[in-house]
């Protein structure tokens, strides 16, 4: 029987069921973040990380078909663009300050303790935590170490590698 | 606050522990095993100074170049052994730079006013205003992305350029084999 790339049938399975679950625990650290631990920085890396899993547990091809390539280049792009135009969207002014300034704060702030309070800065958050998300996952998407390829197993570790030289990675 | 002061001198020795071992070890994965237990020894420290967002974040990505370590030595498995000659330059140049560091910063401290003197003077400003203005608790938070928002665009702009370098190195398209 053809073993599928990747890691074992119990890793997969508890893959399957768990990275939902991390992916929720992200978004809720994102959207506590502005009244107790968390934030977008955090998000971002649990994010990555469930997206991690994913790739290591299926290997980088079944990955690259969960999530495309181009959405992680598109997602990163867009948002740090977002952060300036969050940035550039404080020179419409209010009110109380109508000349506006460069982040000036423009939205409805909210009352403490609420999820969505915060003004701007819950937008900036989810967009540096988006942004690091996508910069994460597509580094290691480029990375050779996480192919999920097949080899037969060399008990003896590899004599000689060069530098520049890209190993396959050994299934364990 | 005793047991605090003793639990900080436990997990700072079991840092500098682990940093000694990961260090001496020739075997890469536990070398890379001991740096991981070193990073979460510092998050339980910043947990216990009572810094849990610096904890969080610490942890999670400490978890994240856990993985990635461990999984570039299995796949990679070339191990260096450092000569003594190596040690040698090494400890030398890191020893001059530590010399000269230490006279510069003898030199450059002189002038500051004394430790702590202008009790909060930056930080009071934001304790005063923080709430008012942005109706955020986390006051990290407040300030990391209200205050000083124009520094965290630039922090967001060096991430990017970095990866985007690193995908420049890393590409398949147009590389000479």
């Amino acid at each position: 029987m053809k073993t599928p790339p990747g890691m074992s049938v119990i890793v997969r399975t508890t893959t399957r069921v768990v990275s939902g679950f991390i992916l929720i625990f992200g978004c809720y650290v994102l959207a506590s973040g502005h009244s107790g631990p968390g934030g977008g920085f955090a998000f971002g890396v649990i994010v990555a990380l469930a997206l991690l899993l994913v790739l290591l547990a299926f290997g980088r091809e079944a990955a690259k078909k969960f999530i495309h390539r181009r959405i992680v280049a598109l997602a990163a792009g867009s948002s740090v663009l977002a952060l300036l135009v969050i940035g550039l969207l404080g020179y419409l002014g209010t009110p109380e300050a109508p000349g506006g300034s460069f982040f000036l704060q423009f939205l409805p702030q909210g009352k403490p303790f609420q999820t969505l309070s915060g003004g701007t800065a819950l937008l900036a958050d989810l967009a540096v935590g988006v942004m690091l998300a996508a910069l994460i996952f597509g580094v290691l998407t480029s990375l050779s170490l996480f192919h999920g390829r097949q080899r037969p197993d060399t008990s003896e570790p590899v004599e000689e590698v060069a530098p520049n030289h890209v190993d396959v990675p050994k299934e364990e | 606050m005793q047991d605090v002061t003793m639990l900080v001198y436990l997990l700072m020795g079991f840092m500098i522990l682990g940093s000694l071992v990961a260090i001496e070890t020739a075997d890469l994965l536990s070398s890379v095993i001991c740096v991981g237990a070193v990073g979460f020894a510092l998050g339980v420290l910043d947990l216990v100074l009572c810094a849990p967002e610096v904890a969080l974040t610490l942890g999670v990505v400490e978890v994240l170049t856990l993985v990635v370590l461990i999984r570039m030595v299995r796949t990679r498995r070339d191990t260096y052994h450092a000569t003594s000659h190596d040690t040698l330059a090494i400890g030398l140049v890191t020893g001059g730079l530590a010399v000269v560091l230490t006279l510069a910063c003898v030199f450059a401290l002189g002038g500051l006013p004394a430790f702590g003197q202008p009790k909060m003077l930056m930080a009071m400003p934001y304790l005063e205003n923080g709430l008012a203005r942005n109706s955020m608790t986390n006051y990290v938070a407040s300030i990391l992305l209200d205050f000083r928002v124009y520094d965290t665009l630039g922090a967001c702009a060096v991430i990017f350029a970095g990866v985007t370098g690193a995908y420049a190195v890393l590409r398949k398209k147009g590389k000479r084999t």
